[in-house]
Formats: structure tokens, sequence, C-alpha cells
């Protein structure tokens, strides 16, 4: 076969001599840095100083095009920034009010700040994680991932109730069963066009989920009620045992009390193990999405013919992006499972996939932080809005007057907003907090 | 016609298990104290028992699956089959009130509920030992040959279809004309539900007035979401994904409004609630249940007849054909598009008025039947009407027959989506679908 | 590689071909027979013998809807026919999946162009190399067993970019560039491939004169690596100035062969392309106005997808 007769031609000419290597713009990075301080440390006091050096970034990039990277960071920390601004502004309102109308808003901020980093949003950050390397990087529509969440949490579930196999043996087969469920669903499904592949997923994540939780296979799968005492060995390991860090708490559970936040033992050593696993997911997501391997999946999201038409195995690469995204998924079941000691098959239903995918697309697909991010914000304004309603509609005075929504209907209220909050992103923000407009997964203009 | 008596009772510490025989209100059946052999929860956790007893033989009926929900948010506590002495139990969190559902379908060969009685009870456990008697009229029709158990299945599998047809007819509609995987049309059914039990229940008005307000109702929304919404994101040249995921967040938010203003629990119309059934020889039908057949018949092949012949009709299949092409022919492509949503909201509340009429209102409803309305149009070939029709029928007879010859009926759905996907492996472009142009 | 273009090359001699539709060539890289595809009533492809010579530009050509795209989507596996089979350097492809097609090295371009929107150019022409370590899901964590490979692609991918004068695109989304850029850049995205028989379908569509005029001397030049062409086109200038051999197709079939001149004077190929006007001359015809009509239809079929 012939070659193409190219000497290698070192330096073109002085036109191309200044070489182009964009760098990242450090004014992005301090920003993005004062941003998350802002967040976690600092109550917010370095906030709005985050959001006007991600202001300062941003000009700086869009006046040198192609020279500096970064505009999506510079974005995520001027967001970030209003929100810190605004939560230190909520906290100069509590300091001076101490409540409105019998809502204590700082109450609402901790149980917001709680579940913000708190093994829920672990779970949906991790399923996430997944549905990023489907959808985000390879533009697979599984809306099934709840499926592959069912089928990890089950797999430690079943092998340790039902089979009688030791604990480890239990991990061993939750992280087997969601690539099995891979290779299962992607050999029909994965030739099919993206709407065919939404469905047909959402199908087999829902068969699964009657299945486990059907009256006939109650033996194996516990039925409605699911299955527990599996997460003996995980709770028994917990390195805080013997600590000496926690105090009693308002219904004598020993919690950690952080100021803004507190957690209880279980959920200190739950959040150790989850936020490693979600630091390694993300670390194995960066690590091949930089990678020729992934320059193949983003071809494939943006046209898999012309990826078929140089020579690669596209159903290969889907199957190998399934796979790993599976896995993910797999991990977030097994997460759950471990965590809240129970697995019921209610949980795992086609909510719980909307949700994830909220997640992402909050966070921004086709970052790799995007999910983690999405993933927390989801659960602080979840959790923040339950707990607001909750208090504004409970006891004798209720901000809220009871004949326009009583205590019932307030859990409600958030997820309507989580509805309108994901079509008003999906339209004026397809690219999430941290997606570059660009190059975002999702053609939403 | 042997009735059986079934008694349950609400236990909330086995001690009170020993009063039950005593506080047992006097049955309008024979009925005899339940064999404890169902074992209850070891720690003293409260719990539902039902027993089910033939109350001519005293046999106990074995095999039955029944489930108990919390009345106030419709979520699943438990279920369970009675077992050889017809008993189940079911643990409960504590006291409330709490739905006991029968499957029907589980009842033994040759046993049947008859027709004044419904397979749902309810039971409200309170502190002190209250244990409740009800019973559930049973049919006893032993006879009852394979044939004609089928060709009951068949045509309660042809009204389910009949009523998918109607919602899928109105997603392939709106598929067809805008691409649109529209993953709110669920909550176009409850809607129409929702507003037939609105004008009957809130303002009065008869069941079938209410019903036509609602399908009135319902295209009015149609329209609007249109104008409000999907016709803005179609003129910012918003992607079909980003288009798609928006329905989601709509769903998700309609869901929640629905709950929001009607609860969790099921609601009942004022008329035609339970029905008894007139024997046709090989089937039995409730007249509601004949004028459903009747109302979505005749609203499917007029609908057909529109799209076919009408110059409306017409447009919108040169619409779907190519809308580029449409357009620059002269074509209002925005006015076909509108009178789609129209009519496919519309066909879908009709659905959902016929379901409420059927049985009753949920705020689920709709996005429960949501995949087996897409299994029905993929099944066909998205976005065609014919594919539509025939898909809704194999999956409505699916879903009802399935059950005769060994699908779980407690899963029932299971084998529609099953053969969804199998479909999807043989002939991905669904049965009467075509494939699309490469290059 | 500029020199190669310049330097005058002597066509091969096809003078022993007989010059009818089907005809056998003493090299022929493929040998198709009795490949037919139907849409409904539609006989899209109807061919009942086709070789093409090893080492020469072949054009195909045919008014719109002839089936030339469809042929080639045949040949490449991206669509399967009614019946036929069809064999590539000896190897049979009947029912070969596509991605095996090219790795053979028998790649394709598309009509309609089909550029990675939002990958850089460069990364676009990246993806073409094949046998990449960094393509594998076991090595791709691992930037030691790909790093070499992907600076010696990338010296590869900007030498063809500079041919392909893309060079100043180099950082670009491809979804920012032209038409006409869009077609340069997926030619010279398939030749990363290094495929030994290039299917360019319609690749002058939409480029400008001055670039299409180089262009013909890089579609030469690939012959004279030891390439095998065969292209789509419409414009018979372009046929006649770069083909060695043509093909003709209409409503499926093929109606004639033979080389440039012949074929042009060929009363079934004047036929073929105009129908009722017959006394025309295929060589007198308005070639803007012919291509104007290839555009139109382009543009308008661009709109629906
Ligand atoms: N997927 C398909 N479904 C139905 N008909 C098709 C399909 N693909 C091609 N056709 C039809 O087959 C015929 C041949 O099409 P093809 O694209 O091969 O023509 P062509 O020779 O490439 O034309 P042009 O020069 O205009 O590109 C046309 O009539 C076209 O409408
Ligand atoms: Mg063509």
């Amino acid at each position: 076969m012939s070659t193409t007769t190219s000497e290698p031609t070192p330096a073109p000419g002085p036109a191309v001599a200044p070489q182009q290597v964009a760098r990242t713009s450090k004014g992005a990075i301090t920003a993005m840095v004062l941003a998350i301080a802002g967040l976690t440390l600092a109550v917010g006091i370095t906030s709005p100083f985050a959001y006007v050096k991600a202001r300062q970034a941003l000009r700086e990039i869009d006046a040198a095009p192609g020279r500096l990277t970064g505009r999506g960071m510079a974005q995520a920390a001027q967001i970030l920034g209003i929100i810190g601004t605004l939560y230190l502004l909520a906290w100069v309102v509590i300091g001076f009010t101490a409540g409105i109308g019998g809502v204590e808003l700082s109450g609402v901020l901790r149980t917001a700040l709680n579940q913000a980093f708190g093994p829920n949003a672990i779970v949906y950050a991790l399923a996430a994680i997944g549905l990023n390397v489907h959808f985000g990087y390879t533009g697979l529509l599984n809306f099934g991932q709840a499926g592959f969440m069912a089928v990890g949490a089950y797999g430690l579930a079943v092998s340790v109730v039902t089979w009688d196999l030791p604990f480890w043996l239990g991990i061993v087969v939750a992280l087997g069963a969601p690539v099995v469920l891979a290779l299962m669903l992607g050999i029909p499904t994965l030739r099919l066009r993206a709407d065919y592949l939404a469905i047909a997923t959402i199908a087999t994540a829902e068969i699964l989920r009657l299945v486990f939780g059907a009256v006939e296979t109650k033996s194996v799968f516990g039925g409605s009620n699911g299955l527990t005492g599996y997460a003996g060995t995980f709770q028994d390991a917990n390195i805080f045992r013997n600590w000496d860090i926690f105090t009693s708490g308002a219904l004598g559970f020993e919690r950690l009390d952080l100021g803004i936040v507190d957690f209880s033992k279980r959920d200190l050593w739950s959040m150790l193990v989850g936020w490693t696993l979600v630091a390694i997911c993300c670390l194995i997501v960066w690590a091949m999405m930089r990678s020729p391997w992934g320059r193949v999946l983003r071809s494939i999201r943006e046209d898999e013919d012309a990826v078929r038409s140089l020579g690669k195995n596209v159903f290969a690469y889907k199957m190998q992006a399934l796979i790993l995204g599976g896995l993910f998924g797999g991990l977030a079941g097994l997460f759950l499972a471990l965590k809240q000691a129970s697995v019921v098959p209610s949980d795992y239903s086609t909510n719980m996939t909307f949700l994830a995918f909220t997640a992402l697309l909050i966070g921004g697909a086709a970052r790799v932080g995007g999910p983690v991010i999405g993933a927390m914000i989801l659960w602080f304004l979840i959790s923040g809005l339950g707990a607001f309603f909750g208090q504004a509609t409970s006891g004798s005075d209720p901000l809220v007057p009871s004949w326009l929504m009583d205590n019932t209907q307030s859990s409600l209220v958030r997820f309507i907003a989580v509805g309108l909050g994901l079509m008003l992103l999906m339209i004026f923000r397809p690219q999430g907090i941290f997606g570059d407009r660009r190059e975002i997964a999702i053609d939403g203009r | 016609m042997v009735l059986l008596a079934a008694i349950a009772y609400v236990l909330l510490s086995p001690v009170s298990a020993a009063h039950a025989d005593e506080t047992e209100p006097p049955a309008p059946t024979e009925s005899s104290s339940p064999a404890p052999a169902a074992e209850p929860p070891p720690d003293g956790q409260p719990y539902i028992r039902v027993a089910l007893k033939d109350a001519e033989t005293d046999a106990p009926v074995t095999g039955v699956t029944l489930t108990v929900f919390d009345k106030a948010d419709d979520a699943e506590i438990g279920a369970s089959v009675t077992d050889a002495e017809g008993v189940m139990i079911v643990p409960i969190p504590g006291n409330g009130v709490y739905r006991v559902v029968l499957d029907e379908d589980t009842l033994p060969d040759g046993i049947e509920l008859s027709s004044q009685t419904s397979n749902e009870i309810e039971i409200t456990a309170r502190f002190e030992v209250n244990p409740g008697l009800f019973p559930i009229g049973v049919q006893d029709v032993v006879t009852t040959p394979f044939a004609e158990r089928l060709s009951g299945s068949l045509v309660s599998g042809v009204k389910f279809g009949l009523l998918v047809a109607l919602a899928a007819l109105g997603l392939s509609l709106i598929f067809g004309t805008t691409g649109l995987t529209n993953f709110a049309h669920g909550e176009l059914i409850t809607f129409g539900a929702m507003v037939t039990y609105a004008v009957n229940v809130g303002i009065g008005l008869p069941v079938v007035l209410s019903g036509i307000v609602a399908v009135l109702v319902s295209a009015l929304f149609g329209w609007a979401q249109d104008r409000g919404l999907w016709r803005p994101l179609r003129k910012r040249g918003t992607g079909l994904i980003a288009m798609m995921i928006v329905s989601i967040g709509l769903g998700l938010l309609l869901r929640n409004l629905y709950q929001y203003l009607i609860g969790s629990s099921r609601k009942s119309l004022s008329q035609y609630v339970s029905q008894g059934r007139h024997d046709f020889g090989i089937v039995k039908l409730a007249d509601k249940e004949i004028a459903i057949i009747v109302i979505a018949t005749v609203t499917i092949v007029v609908t057909c007849v529109v799209l076919m012949k009408t110059r409306l009709g017409k447009s919108m299949r040169a619409v779907s054909d190519n809308p580029a092409l449409a357009a620059s022919s002269g074509m209002q492509v925005d006015r076909v598009i509108s009178a789609v949503w129209i009519l496919g909201t519309a066909l879908t509340g009709l659905a959902g008025v016929l379901l409420a009429v059927n049985s009753q209102i949920n705020f689920l409803m709709g996005f429960k039947l949501l995949l087996l309305v897409f299994a029905a149009v993929t099944l066909g070939g998205l976005g065609t009407i014919w594919g539509a029709l025939f898909g809704s029928m194999v999956i409505g007879i699916m879903v009802e027959v399935g059950p005769l010859f060994g699908v779980p009926s407690s899963i029932k759905e299971v084998g529609a989506l099953v053969v969804l996907i199998l479909v999807l492996l043989i002939r991905p472009q669904g049965i009467l679908g075509r494939r699309e142009r490469i290059g | 590689m500029d020199a190669d273009v310049a330097a005058p090359t002597a066509r091969p001699d096809l003078s022993a071909i007989p010059r009818e539709p089907g005809a056998k060539k003493p090299d022929a890289i493929v040998v198709g027979d009795r490949i037919t595809r139907q849409f409904g009533g539609l006989k899209a492809v109807d061919v009942d013998h086709i070789e093409i010579q090893r080492g020469v530009i072949t054009a195909l050509i045919g008014p719109n809807g002839a089936g030339k795209t469809t042929l080639f989507n045949l040949l490449t596996g991206f669509d399967v026919p009614d019946s036929g089979d069809w064999s590539f350097n000896g190897n049979s492809l009947a029912r070969v999946a596509p991605f095996k097609v090219a790795r053979l090295g028998m790649v394709r371009t598309f009509q309609l162009t089909k550029v990675l929107a939002k990958l850089t150019v460069i990364e676009n022409m990246r993806l073409g190399a094949t046998g990449q370590n960094g393509e594998k899901f076991w090595q791709a964590a691992f930037p030691a067993r790909w790093r070499k490979q992907e600076a010696a692609n990338t010296v590869r991918a900007d030498d063809l970019l500079t041919r392909f004068k893309l060079d100043a695109k180099r950082e670009d989304f491809a979804g920012s560039l032209s038409g006409g850029q869009r077609k340069l850049l997926e030619m010279a995205r398939a030749l990363m491939v290094d495929p030994e028989l290039i299917m360019l379908d319609e690749p002058m569509a939409g480029v400008n004169p001055a670039l299409k005029q180089s262009l013909l001397g890089h579609v030469k030049s690939l012959r004279d690596e030891g390439r095998t062409v065969l292209f789509v086109e419409h414009d018979m200038d372009m046929v006649r100035d770069i083909s060695d051999w043509v093909i003709v197709m209409a409503q499926g079939k093929i109606v004639a062969e033979g080389t440039p001149e012949s074929v042009m004077a060929d009363p079934a190929v004047i036929d073929a392309y105009l129908g009722a006007h017959h006394d025309t001359d295929l060589r007198d015809l308005d070639e803007s106005a012919l291509e104007a009509e290839a555009v139109a239809e382009l543009g308008a079929t661009e709109e629906d997808a």
C-alpha cells in the first residue's frame, strides 16, 4: 500500500511560527478556586470576588480567541460565584432576622447543604457520570440508567441474602451484573436510532423493576418490600466508629456538627467511601476521554456513519461506552444499596433516571465534573425547597396559607420546580453550568 | 350463585388476633374464622391479614395475589399470595387507611368475582383492635372452558388496545409532523381524566357532558402548548433531543402538579362506577365497556378518514413527509402543526376520559400507560398512523391475554415490553416503518 | 507533493478495453455482479456487471437519481442490496460491515458531507488514522502507549491539511467550515486512512473554481501514488479533464462505458441525460446549467437532512 510522499517539513514558515498553543486562563482558575472556597469553606465570603474575577477572565478569553481556554470554567465560576453570593446574603439575612414568618432559613440552608454533600448526591453523581459517558460523550440516549442501578443493587443483595454468598463476592456480582446487562441490552439496541434506543432502554429498566418487585419472584428478590440484611460488613468497616468527634444530636443520634452542615456517623462513612468512588470515576472518565478512544466516542456522537467510513467498529465502541457508563450506574446502585442498607424496587423507577439526567444537564454534559456539580446543585435545590416549603406550611400560623398549600402538597413543590427548571435549562442554557456552548452534546441552540 | 367470604383483619399486635372473632360484625354471607397459617411478622409489627374462603364448601382459596396500598399516597406497601389455608399477611408500617386490591387474574380457574363486588377493599387500621370483615362476592364458574376465558381476555384486550390506540394516534401524529418524542404524552392522557373529574365532581355536570368538555379543554391545551412552548422552540431551532428533554421536564412538572391538585389517591366519577355485566354468551360486558369500545372505534375510524380524505389530512401528511418542501409549496406549516396538536391532544384526552369512566382517576394513570403507548407506536413504526393502530391492538391484546399463557399477571405489562424489544431486534424500523436513507 | 502535481502524467493505456457496459478490465480492483437494490417500486440500482480498473481514475456519471450514491452505499456496505455479490482485491464483500470494508482499503466520502461538527479540524483528521493504540479500550488510559503514534499521525494530518489549504483552520470546529471546506476536509480525512481505493461522491460540488483546479491536481496525484480513484461528478469538464475511464449510469443500470471522449459522443449517454432533446451533443451542453442543477438538488436534499 502506498503512503503519502510527505517529508516531515519542520518550521513551515513565519506565518505558522507562533504556534497557537492554547492555555487555560489563569484568571478562570483563580475564579474557580475562589468560587469553590466560597461555597464550601468560607461561607460565601470569597464568592463575590470569584464573580468579579470570573467576569474579568471571560473578557480576557473573549479578547483572545483560540489562545486562552477555560471559558467554561470561568462561566461556571461566575455562576457559582452568584450562588455563593446569594448564600452569603442568606447568612446575613439569617444573622439579622433568624427566620421569616416561622421559617428558619438557617435550618433550610443546613438541610440543603447536608443533602448537597450527603450520600444522596453521591448516588446521583455516580449515575450521572455514567450517563455522561453514554449521552454526553457518545450520544447514546440511555433512559434505563435506573435499570443498571437496580442490577447493581440487587446483585449485592441477592448474592448475600438469597444465595448466602460472602459480602465480597456480592460486590463482584454487583459489578458484573451491569456489564452483563449492558451486553444483553446493547446487542439488540445499539444499532437503533437514538429515539428507539431511548424507548428500548426505558422499557428494559421498567421490566427489571417490575420483575424485581413481582410477587412471583418474591423468594429471590423479596417482592415489593425488597431485601435487607446484607450491608453489615460495610457498616462494620466504618472507620469513624470509635472516633470521638460526635455530639449527641436532636434525636439522640450521634452527629458531627461542622457549623453549617452536620452528618451522622453512618453518613460520614458513606460519604468518605462515596466521594472517593466519585473521584475515581471522574479520574477514569478524564483519562479515557482525552485519549483517542474518547475522540472516537465524541465522533460517534456527531455522526456515526462518518466514523464507520473511516474503518472504526462503531458498534464495538458504543458497546464499550455502554458498559463503562453502565458500570458507573451499577456502582451508583451498589452505593445506594450500601448506604441505605436495603433495596426496594420502587426506588429504581424511571423518575430516578430522569433526575440523574437533570443532574447531568445542570452541570453540563460532556464535561468531566459536570455530573458531580450537577448532582450537588440538584440535591441542594430539591432538599432546600423541600425544607423551605415544609416549614412554610407547618405550624399553627403557616407562612403559606393552608388553603393554598398544605403540608403534603409542600413536598411536591420541589418536583414541580425541578420539572420547570429542567425545561428552562434545556431552553436557555443547554450546555449546563460547565459546558461550552460551541461544544455541547445537545444541539439546544 | 355461590358466594365466598373473605375476611381481613388488621392486626396491630398479635395479641389482638384473639379478639377478632368476638368483634366480628355479622357478615352478609357465611364466614368462618381463618386458620392462622401464614406467619405474622415476628417483632409484633402490625400487619394486614386477609383470608379467602369459599362460603359454600368452606375450602380456602389459594394462590390469589393481594396487594396492599397506603391510601394516602398510593404507595405500595406490599403484596402477598394466599397460602394453602387461603390466608395472606402483609406487614404494615403503622395505623392509617390501606387499600387491599385483589388481583382477579390470579383467582383459581373456575372462580371469579361476582358482578356486584369490587376487587378492592379499604381497611382502616387504628390502635384499638379493629378487625374488619368485608365480603367479596365470588361467582363459581368452575366449568368455564379455556376458550371462554380466552374470548373474555380478547375482548378486554381489544378494549384496552382501543384506549391505547387513541393515545398512540395522538403521539404518532405529533411525532410524525414535528419529530418530537413527547415524554409528557402520558400527562395528556391524565389531563383528559382530570378535567372530566373536575367538571363532573367539582361542578356537577353529568359524566357524558364532562367528557365532552374534557376533550375540548384537552384540544385547547394542545393548541396552547404548541403556541406557548413548542412553536417558539422550533423557531429557535432547538434540536430534537433537546426538545425531548424539555418534554421530560414538562412531564415531571405536570405529574407533580396533578398530584398537588388531586392528591395521590384514586378518585371515582359520580356515575357508572360499578355496573353489572351483561352476559352475551361467550363474553360479559358492562354497558360502559360497550360504550367505550363504540366511542373509541368510531373516533379512530373518523380520524383515519379525516387524515386520508380531507385537505387538512393531506397537508398533515405532506408536512410530516417533508416540512421544508411543504413550506416552499405554500403550505402554512405552522397552522398545520397547530391543527395536529389540537387533534392529537384531543384524541389523547379522550383516551383519558374513557379510562376514567372505565376505572378510576389517578395522577399517575397516564404515566403508567406511557410506555405501553410508546411500545405500540414503536412496534408499528414511529410516525405511521396504521402502524400506531396496529401496534396498539397488539399491545392491548398481549397485555390482557398474556396471563392466560403464563405471564405472571402482577406484571402483565412486561410481556408487551419484551415483545417491543424483540421487534426492535428484528425490525428496528418497526413492523410498518421504512428505513432511512444513508449518504 | 506539489512537484508531483505539476509533473504531467501519462494516462494508462485503456484502449484495449471494449467500450461497452460491464466491460472486463485487465486488472480489476472491484468486480461486482447482479447487484440490485429496490426502494418500494423503484429499482434504484440494477447493475449486471461492473469492474473498476486498478490504478486509474474512474468517473461514475449519470443524471440525478441514476443510483450512483446508492451504488456507493452498496459497495461500501452502508446499504444492503437485495441481491448480488462483489469483491475487492479478490475478497468478497457481500454483507461485510462498512468499517471492515474501509479497513480493507476501500474508503468513501459522502455526497452530503459528514464532518464531525463539534470536533476541531485537526481532530477530524487524527480520527482518520488507522491502527491507533490509543483507540483501544485497555490502552487509552495510558498516554505512554499512544503519544508517539499520535504525534506521527498529527504530522501526517498537518501535511494533508496544508495540501488541502485547510491549515489555517486547524483549530476551528469543523462545524464552522463552509460547505466547500467541508468537502475538502472529508476528502483529506479519508486520505488519512491511507486507502487503496478512494471513492469520492461529488467531491467538487460547491468548491470554488480556483481551488477546484488544484484539487484536480491532487486527485491526479493520488493516482500517481498508486491509488485507485472512483468518483461521482456532474461537471463534465472535470470528468473529461482527469478521468481515465467513465461509467455511465441511468435508472439504476450501467448504460455505457469508455474513455471520456467516446462516452460523451455515445448516443445512449445523451439519451440518458436528455431524454427528449436528442440532437444535442453532450459536449455542447451548458455545463454551468448542469452544475447549477446539481447544486440546487444538493441544497434541497441538505435542507431535508
Ligand atoms: N433510502 C431510500 N429510500 C427510498 N428511495 C431512495 C432511498 N435512497 C435512494 N432512493 C432513490 O433511489 C434513486 C437513486 O438515488 P441516488 O441517490 O443513488 O441517485 P444519484 O445517482 O446519487 O443522484 P444524484 O446525482 O442526484 O446524487 C432515487 O430515485 C432516490 O429517490
Ligand atoms: Mg448522489
